[in-house]
């Protein structure tokens, strides 16, 4: 008998709040924090908006993008009753998304180093210490598996997917599963260079929607079996990822991976789609992605299951996205409550898809998050509230 | 539950198809070491024009084509045709991603400024492109993973690859993991030794320090260990085993006839594989053939499997004085 996945803990950190409820307050009052990068600077003549994290402590160790998960991390274990002493030498695994923490990405270096200054190698050292999954892992004397997805933007998702089938498998009796990604002037050029990068706060499903913002997180959620006998916030009833096989950087236009690994997600919950409260969507605001999801989700689930997306609170955190969305689908079906869609107007008859305007109240169901990814990764994660 | 291997495909120094590899193994050939301000071990993936048009590999940079040819070079030599694997999904594994991407798009920012970014080096540094070429470019619609998490890189692909077909996700799954150099890492294990070059990797002189960077990319097509298989099984991958329990497993498990080591001249880890008590069996390496990288493993992986012997364990330094370990059996 496979066990099930109980989620006992939830952390959260991002532009909408640096703590999962001040995240939630943010979104329920409608409060967009996108603003022109403090963090970085460029050459170029517009300033695209970021959604970025203030007042991140520096004490927290770790690269940026580590910092932001340990905080997430100590939100999410102090909620399932777990210190991380008690965690020392025990066998609990590890699996966190990330993009930029997986990448040599230090401009500074690279450049004294193209320019034959023989720069220090300490931002290797760094980099080689700064795997997310690894550096938590490590910090915490952990002995089970240790796994880091980078599946772009659908990492946090495939996360948690991954850490879960651990759980159901029998390999650990805990994980720490989620995504994390700090903001970096590489990401930021390179989205902007690929014309999908939005000069003004996002509008995701508008008929007007003219690209992303990025942003950055972290998002964690503490796995279990029930042999610690904690009370289950809730569950990961499916999961489901498959590929478009399509193109490098655009979604397939009908959708084919996403109708697949949602066809997936359902049947490992063994519900249909009518079951569904709401749909947190990947929701980027980008034309192509919008329109794509949009098709998917007219055909698969029935026209009255709301939509929302909370990068219109949270910015495209890339590898968090899918962990920080994962972590907000429960707690809003915990709240019996799902925020506005911030940034729609107009219905883009392209899209189809009107997602929530205002706060609504949501019945007891399940929660469906999805993520699309550069390379036609499309991952779904399904949750059910406990009780 | 193990898995068969039903077909390999492996691109290093030694060449670019599982045979120059086996070939290789067998002290026919010798790898290809480039030296500029420090030796290299430099794979070849040339090999990839007569297997793919022009057209199919416009734009596809050096470490997708390294991942591109050990993929094809895996299913022709397992001798099924894609269409007849079932449903068929992908996980690769890197430590460093596609650093000659990664770099060419910061070449883009340092040389030509900020508003000329380039957009195509942007697409493609990301980790998971190779994968998702390979699924473009086979036409694969079924799951496609990417992980990045150096010494547990390896482990953590063949054993998600187990999940999913233990769990009837896939009946099938290419599943490889490999790294590529650039003079970045050159610099930087030329500073870490000070600038003096070893003559040549000795992965069993465990205290010598004798590291060179090296590149290559291994794939192993996998199925259900009830289907024949080619090379054998690959049993549980056992992560983060003390030295105590692996030289317990190595004493208890009679059956093991050889221990293949994924040591790379690098001292630091040297001490943990010197522990090792293998009694009695013998002890073999082979970073000497393609260099130094996190995700060598698999060519070590490859190589055990290549061996005469039915039931080799394969020791990874995994960190902390710790090993993954991997088990083949009865071919």
């Amino acid at each position: 008998m496979r066990n099930a996945v109980s989620i006992t803990g939830i952390g959260s950190i991002c532009a909408a709040g640096n703590t999962l409820d001040l995240s939630m307050v943010s979104m329920y009052a409608g409060i967009r924090n996108c603003s022109p990068p403090v963090l970085i600077k460029s050459s170029l003549d517009t300033e695209y908006p970021v959604f970025e994290v203030k007042n991140l402590s520096d004490k927290l160790p770790g690269s940026r993008t580590v910092k932001l998960a340990w905080k997430a991390l100590h939100e999410a274990l102090e909620q399932a009753g777990l210190s991380e002493k008690e965690l020392n030498g025990k066998n609990v695994g590890v699996c966190i998304g990330t993009t930029v923490g997986c990448t040599l990405n230090n401009e500074a270096f690279y450049r004294d180093f193209k320019a034959g200054i023989k720069p220090d190698i300490k931002p290797i050292h760094d980099f080689l210490s700064n795997n997310p999954a690894l550096n938590i892992s490590k910090a915490l004397d952990l002995k089970g598996p240790v796994s880091c997805p980078v599946n772009a933007c659908a990492s946090g998702t495939d996360a948690i997917g991954i850490a879960a089938s651990w759980i159901r498998d029998g390999i650990c009796d805990i994980a720490i599963a989620g995504g994390t990604d700090e903001l970096s002037r590489i990401t930021y050029l390179g989205f902007i260079s690929l014309l999908i990068s939005s000069g003004t706060p996002c509008r995701p499903f508008d008929k007007n929607r003219n690209g992303l913002n990025l942003g950055e997180g972290a998002g964690i959620l503490i796995l279990e079996n029930n042999k610690r006998k904690r009370k289950s916030l809730g569950e990961i009833c499916g999961y489901g990822t498959c590929s478009d096989a399509y193109h490098p950087t655009k979604p397939h236009p009908e959708g084919k991976g996403l109708l697949k690994a949602l066809s997936m997600a359902f049947a490992q919950a063994g519900i249909s789609p009518d079951k569904t409260a709401f749909i947190n969507a990947h929701g980027t605001s980008t034309p192509d992605n919008d329109r794509a999801e949009g098709n998917v989700i007219k055909s698969f689930f029935p026209s009255e299951v709301p939509v929302f997306s909370s990068k219109s609170y949270t910015g495209h955190t890339l590898g968090a996205a899918g962990a920080i969305e994962a972590v907000f689908s429960l707690r809003s079906l915990l709240d019996g409550r799902l925020p506005a869609t911030a940034g729609f107007t107009d219905y883009d008859e392209a899209c189809g898809i009107i997602p929530t305007t205002e706060n609504i109240e949501i019945d007891s169901g399940y929660a469906v998050s999805n993520s699309l990814a550069f390379g036609g990764g499309n991952s779904c994660l399904i949750f059910r509230k406990e009780g | 539950m193990v898995l068969s291997v039903l077909g390999m495909g492996a691109v290093s120094a030694l060449g670019g198809s599982i045979d120059e590899f086996r070939a290789g193994l067998e002290g026919h050939g010798k790898p290809f070491i480039e030296v500029a301000e420090f030796p290299v071990y430099r794979a070849d993936s040339s090999g990839l024009q007569n297997k793919r048009s022009q057209r199919a590999l416009r734009r596809i940079d050096s470490f997708t084509r390294m991942a591109l040819l050990a993929s094809f070079d895996a299913i022709k030599d397992s001798g099924i045709a894609l269409k007849d694997m079932g449903r068929t999904g992908i996980i690769f594994g890197s430590a460093f991603g596609p650093l000659n991407t990664t770099f060419a798009f910061q070449d883009s920012l340092i040389d030509d400024g900020d508003k000329c970014a380039s957009p195509l080096h942007f697409a493609a540094s990301v980790h998971n492109s190779p994968a998702a070429q390979v699924s473009i470019q086979m036409g694969i619609d079924g799951p496609v993973q990417t992980l990045s998490a150096f010494n547990h890189t390896v482990s953590g692909v063949l054993e998600l690859a187990r999940s999913w077909i233990e769990n009837g996700i896939v009946d099938t799954v290419i599943a490889g993991a490999g790294d590529e150099y650039c003079p970045l890492r050159g610099y930087a294990t030329a500073r870490m030794l000070n600038g003096i070059a070893p003559s040549g990797i000795q992965p069993l002189d465990f205290d010598k320090c004798s590291y060179l960077p090296g590149e290559g990319f291994a794939v192993f097509i996998l199925a259900n260990g009830e289907k024949p298989s080619k090379y054998g099984v690959l049993k549980k991958t056992s992560v983060r085993v003390g030295i105590d329990e692996s030289n317990s497993i190595l004493k208890d498990g009679k059956n093991i006839k050889a221990l293949f080591l994924a040591a790379n001249g690098n001292n630091g880890e040297g001490e943990t594989y010197a522990k090792i008590n293998a009694g009695n069996i013998p002890v073999r390496a082979h970073s000497h053939l393609y260099g130094a990288f996190p995700c060598a493993t698999a060519l070590s992986i490859a190589a055990a499997l290549l061996s005469e012997e039915n039931s080799v364990l394969c020791a990874e330094y995994s960190g902390d004085g710790e090993l993954n370990l991997y088990e083949t059996g009865e071919k």
